[in-house]
């Protein structure tokens, strides 16, 4: 499996690579937000499925506190 | 498009199909983490080789192979890159390996809502640890051990961490999740400090 992994992980590097040079510095500058927008989309799912009782004001503040958490350990 | 908007169709599909399907890699740990920017989703699909090659004809429209020739020629193959018409969002394609945790990450795979109506299968949080502290050691990528940090600084210590310890100590990959769990432990210890 680890041989495996490591051959998965050149292939998906190597899309990456193809994608970015694919990429105009425009999308590259916009692709920052846009993504970091989706990704934050997820994270507040998870929030919602483990703290159903929370409303939507309180699900956004426990996603504050998690990306200073990441601040705080970057 | 988005990147979302396409992954949620393409598992709508599978679903349609009968496919079964777990989305993995950093769409899962930014469920159970700290979100984290990506331009590509990966999903496990559960698929006998030999049906492989009809993949193609049931995608959505405006997701297409990176390379159509691999799905028609190459039944043994096990995964594949699509590409978002229009986008440069993309997603790669997993076929269900033989590997132990592989088949029991996904057998303990979970369905949750991600957005009101639209449910998803992901791995319980242990199972994104267990095999993110594999690639972090296999491939050799720091985002997954960041990755891993940010699950275990999230979910701290509500995780099943004989569960974790038990496949690490089959992966070889204990020390690596000492690493990780002595970083992830600063912010629990926030926590308990109220």
């Amino acid at each position: 499996m680890e041989a495996m992994i490591a051959s998965d992980a050149r292939f998906a590097e190597r899309a990456k690579v193809r994608q970015a040079r694919a990429m105009s510095p425009w999308m590259k500058f916009r692709a920052g937000a846009d993504l970091f927008e989706e990704a934050c989309l997820w994270t507040l799912a998870g929030i919602k499925s483990q703290f159903p009782e929370l409303t939507e004001v309180e699900r956004r503040e426990k996603l504050r506190r998690r990306l200073e958490l990441n601040h705080r350990s970057a | 498009m988005t990147g979302t908007d396409s992954l949620v169709e393409l598992v709508a599909v599978f679903e349609r199909a009968g496919i079964p399907h777990m989305i993995v890699g950093s769409y899962s740990s930014n469920f159970y983490g700290i979100p984290r920017s990506t331009k590509d989703a990966d999903l496990v699909v559960h698929l006998p080789s030999v049906e492989w090659a009809k993949l193609p004809a049931i995608l959505p429209a405006g997701i297409e192979m990176d390379d159509q020739m691999s799905f028609e020629m190459v039944t043994s193959t096990r995964r594949e890159l699509l590409r978002v018409k229009d986008s440069l969002f993309q997603i790669e394609l997993f076929r269900l390996s033989d590997d132990l945790h592989d088949r029991t990450r996904f057998e303990r795979r979970q369905k949750v809502e991600i957005f009101p109506d639209v449910k998803v299968f992901l791995p319980t949080a242990e199972d994104v640890i267990v095999q993110k502290l594999r690639w972090s050691l296999g491939a050799k990528r720091p985002k997954d051990f960041a990755d891993v940090v940010a699950v275990m600084q999230v979910q701290g210590r509500t995780l099943d961490w004989p569960y974790i310890e038990e496949w690490c100590a089959a992966h070889g990959t204990l020390e690596v999740l000492a690493q990780a769990k002595a970083e992830a432990a600063l912010a629990w210890e926030d926590d308990d400090a109220g």
